[in-house]
């Protein structure tokens, strides 16, 4: 029921701009392909030519969909950004100050500042672009500093053998870092002259 | 041994007076050694004091180190915090490097009581491009759509003939069959 009632509110205020969402794959420059979507495309399903053949369809589609991104870049009105990121062996969605917490030795000491360079993913209220499967370290730059290095709170680890007369108690912290999210960046426009072509 | 008797506190990630927007500060403000200068439990924290203290001070300058030789009194360490707490470490029979790595541990903590983590992970927006729900990215003449009876929908989403359609297709079927019956009665 709240569903539906979403679905008419949005249906009646947002006419506009909710239509549907285009995938482009982006295999340019960056070495990485990447694949970008569009939250606001306004390519409504049905009206696809249909003499044109399917490559130079999607390098319009592609094409289009950078022309708009870059505009929102070039003009700083790309909002506040998301990130995907992979840090330690754990995904994080993370957007500036936030704070993340990693658990066990991690090397990182307190007060550096560090870039995290693996992102999967990078968003902001109008696009998304997702790395296969990671963004290119030059696109997009995430940098944090490390808040704290302190320890978890105190674990128990209980062994005990059923019948055997044997049990032990072991009481262990483990290393905990503290991170805080900087900024989240993108370093340059996303269409070069080379991905234009 | 009780998990909840341990385990009084929790907390959501966080970091005291935002640190870490602008510059990272140190939350450690005071240190007080005390120790005393006969007992042989105190060897240790009177090592660190000879070899290391003068070093750990020089690399801390934000830090105030105290000395406070009691006699016949325990070795502690005793750490105060920017947000107010205060911790204190028995040291008896720690070695000198033991004393120096809890001291580092220590400067580098931001003086939460030992708590439980409740999420690894705090954000103040939580969302960005919106919850999503099953109309996200979609066409919005959807909502009104009328996928059984408009064709331009039917065609695009549901290509298989309806239920009237089958009807109506076999009644036809049907009619056709009569007819070359009525055809064939007529021929004889």
């Amino acid at each position: 029921m709240n569903i539906v009632r979403n679905l008419s509110k949005k249906s009646s205020s947002c006419l506009d701009h909710l239509r549907g969402g285009q995938f482009v794959s982006l295999p340019s420059r960056f070495g990485i392909a990447t694949t970008i979507r569009e939250n606001s495309s306004n390519a409504a399903g049905p009206k696809l030519q249909v003499h044109e053949p399917v490559e130079s369809k999607e390098k319009t589609a592609l094409n289009e969909t950078l022309r708009k991104i870059n505009s929102k870049l070039a003009a700083n009105a790309e909002g506040r950004l998301f990130a995907i990121i992979h840090v330690c062996g754990k995904q994080f969605r993370v957007t500036p100050e936030d704070l993340i917490a990693i658990e066990g030795h991690w090397a990182p000491d307190a007060g550096e500042r560090i870039r995290l360079e693996k992102v999967l993913l990078l968003g902001s209220r109008d696009f998304t672009v997702v790395g296969k499967p990671l963004l290119p370290q030059e696109l997009v730059s995430v940098e944090a500093t490390v808040v704290e290095k302190s320890l978890s709170h105190t674990r128990i680890h209980f062994k005990k053998i059923p019948r055997g007369n044997y049990n032990r108690t072991h009481l262990h912290r483990e290393p905990l870092t503290i991170l805080r999210i900087n900024y989240i960046k993108i370093n340059e426009q996303l269409v070069s002259s080379k991905a234009s072509e | 041994m009780q998990n909840a008797k341990i385990h009084k506190n929790h907390f959501y990630v966080s970091a005291p007076l935002k640190n870490g927007i602008g510059r990272y500060v140190c939350q450690l403000q005071r240190v007080t050694l005390k120790f005393c200068k006969t007992r042989g439990d105190s060897k240790g924290i009177r090592d660190f004091i000879e070899s290391y203290l003068v070093d750990y001070a020089k690399s801390n300058p934000g830090v105030v180190v105290y000395l406070k030789p009691r006699r016949h009194r325990p070795a502690m360490l005793t750490m105060e915090f920017l947000n107010g707490e205060r911790h204190e470490l028995s040291c008896c029979q720690f070695d000198g490097f033991t004393v120096g790595q809890f001291l580092n541990l220590y400067t580098k903590c931001s003086g939460r009581q030992e708590s439980r983590l409740i999420n690894v992970q705090y954000t103040n927006h939580p969302s960005i491009q919106g919850p999503w729900t099953p109309w996200t990215n979609r066409n919005p003449e959807m909502a009104v759509a009328d996928l059984i009876h408009d064709k331009k929908w039917r065609e695009m989403y549901n290509k298989a003939p309806s239920a009237t359609e089958m009807v109506l297709e076999m009644f036809k079927q049907q009619q056709i069959s009569n007819q070359i019956q009525i055809e064939e009665k007529q021929a004889e």
